[in-house]
């Protein structure tokens, strides 16, 4: 039987109407070739060992207590610039900080940050854009799921524009991180992920910086946004910043 | 309508050969086409081919077809009996190049596959084999045939 057109187009028809059939799940992957660059910076971090009175329960500490007096609770006040580079529309899903004496980050080839850790670690091949964080005596880390709708944040990033993104909060803070604090040279690590909004597949940007801040008895920071006659503000949203000017 | 127990073996043999020569022949030529032990056996099929209604004898005595047989799970093709598994098959290959395709596009972005994707890979997999191979087989029987 020798193959005749009639049979190789039959054959190519089926073929296409299985093409077709799978068209559904096919036609979202393409979208996902599409990306944004997303820029971030590590501008602002502060850090303030707080202390409360024995009349406050709960955050009181018992420094004579072995069990109490090797943590400190210190809240923290870290800011990132994060700027979508792009020429499309962004949306930004997930922010996190980090600060701990030691951080390293890798991509499997590539390793930016501590020489210590880097001496220390076997990192794996990574693929993509995808990398790996190591951190040693850490002092926060914050991550910032927003990729679901949160109430009076907006989470597009129109092309080339910059926002700055806060994150607050409150943490314990045992004695070798908090040694780090106190000689005043630590690292920070910020990220931003998002993607093209209509589709497309995840970004990732990120800013490590080896910093070394400025002691003011026990509160530490590192700036490199305001000047003295600024400040930061807190949108009620809890998320965004903004600087002012005083006036 | 001949049911396809009837429309089997030699007989069809008989029939695809007389179908695809598309001109009247005789029990001789039929012997020679389908390599057929004699021109009585020849001719039995042929007559058995005439009572089922799907040839007919002309004015010199040789055999046309008269109608075009319904073979249980094949297509005609023009003048060729192709297996309707080979069909699904292609079906089932135009899935399986557009889920290779999304495998493709996926680790070149570095985004994971979903365990139930690669479940429905497998089942494709399976799928365009089970019909390729029981496709093939059949199209080699009725080639022989």
């Amino acid at each position: 039987m020798k193959l005749s057109i009639k049979m190789i187009l039959a054959n190519a028809i089926a073929l296409m109407l299985g093409l077709a059939a799978a068209s559904p799940i096919l036609v979202p992957n393409f979208a996902l070739t599409t990306k944004v660059q997303i820029e971030v910076d590590i501008i602002y971090a502060y850090f303030g060992v707080q202390e409360f009175n024995r009349n406050v329960t709960g955050l009181w500490r018992n420094l004579s207590d072995f069990w109490e007096n090797d943590i400190r609770l210190v809240s923290y006040f870290i800011v990132l610039n994060v700027t979508n580079r792009s020429d499309r529309l962004a949306l930004l899903k997930e922010f996190e900080v980090s600060a701990a004496q030691e951080i390293l980050v890798h991509n499997g080839t590539e390793i930016i940050g501590s020489e210590k850790l880097a001496k220390q670690i076997t990192v794996s091949p990574i693929s993509g854009e995808s990398f790996g964080v190591a951190k040693e005596n850490p002092i926060l880390t914050d991550l910032r799921d927003l990729s679901r709708f949160y109430p009076g944040w907006s989470q597009y990033w129109p092309s080339n524009t910059s926002r700055l993104i806060g994150f607050t909060g409150m943490v314990e803070v045992p004695n070798i991180p908090y040694a780090a604090l106190e000689n005043g040279t630590i690292y920070l690590f910020g990220e931003a992920i998002g993607q093209p909004y209509g589709g497309g597949s995840l970004s990732r940007g990120f800013s490590l910086k080896y910093v070394q801040l400025l002691v003011i008895e026990k509160e530490f920071l590192y700036n490199t946004a305001l000047s003295e006659n600024q400040l930061l503000r807190i949108d009620s949203n809890g998320i965004d910043v903004y600087i002012e000017t005083r006036r | 309508m001949p049911s396809d127990e009837e429309l089997e073996g030699t007989t069809l043999k008989v029939y695809l050969y007389v179908f695809q020569e598309g001109k009247p022949v005789g029990p001789r030529d039929v012997m020679r086409g389908a390599i057929l032990s004699s021109p009585s056996v020849a001719y039995r099929h042929l007559q058995k081919l005439e009572t089922l209604g799907l040839l007919q004898r002309n004015t010199y005595g040789e055999y046309v077809v008269k109608e075009k047989a319904s073979i249980k799970g094949h297509l005609w093709i023009g003048r060729n009996l192709v297996p309707r598994l080979l069909f699904y098959s292609f079906f089932f290959i135009g899935i399986l190049s557009a889920e290779i395709a999304i495998v493709m596009i996926r680790s070149f972005v570095n985004e994971p596959l979903q365990t139930e994707f690669i479940f429905l890979i497998f089942i494709t997999i399976v799928a365009t084999g089970l019909f390729l191979s029981k496709g093939i087989i059949l199209l080699l029987r009725t080639k022989t045939s």
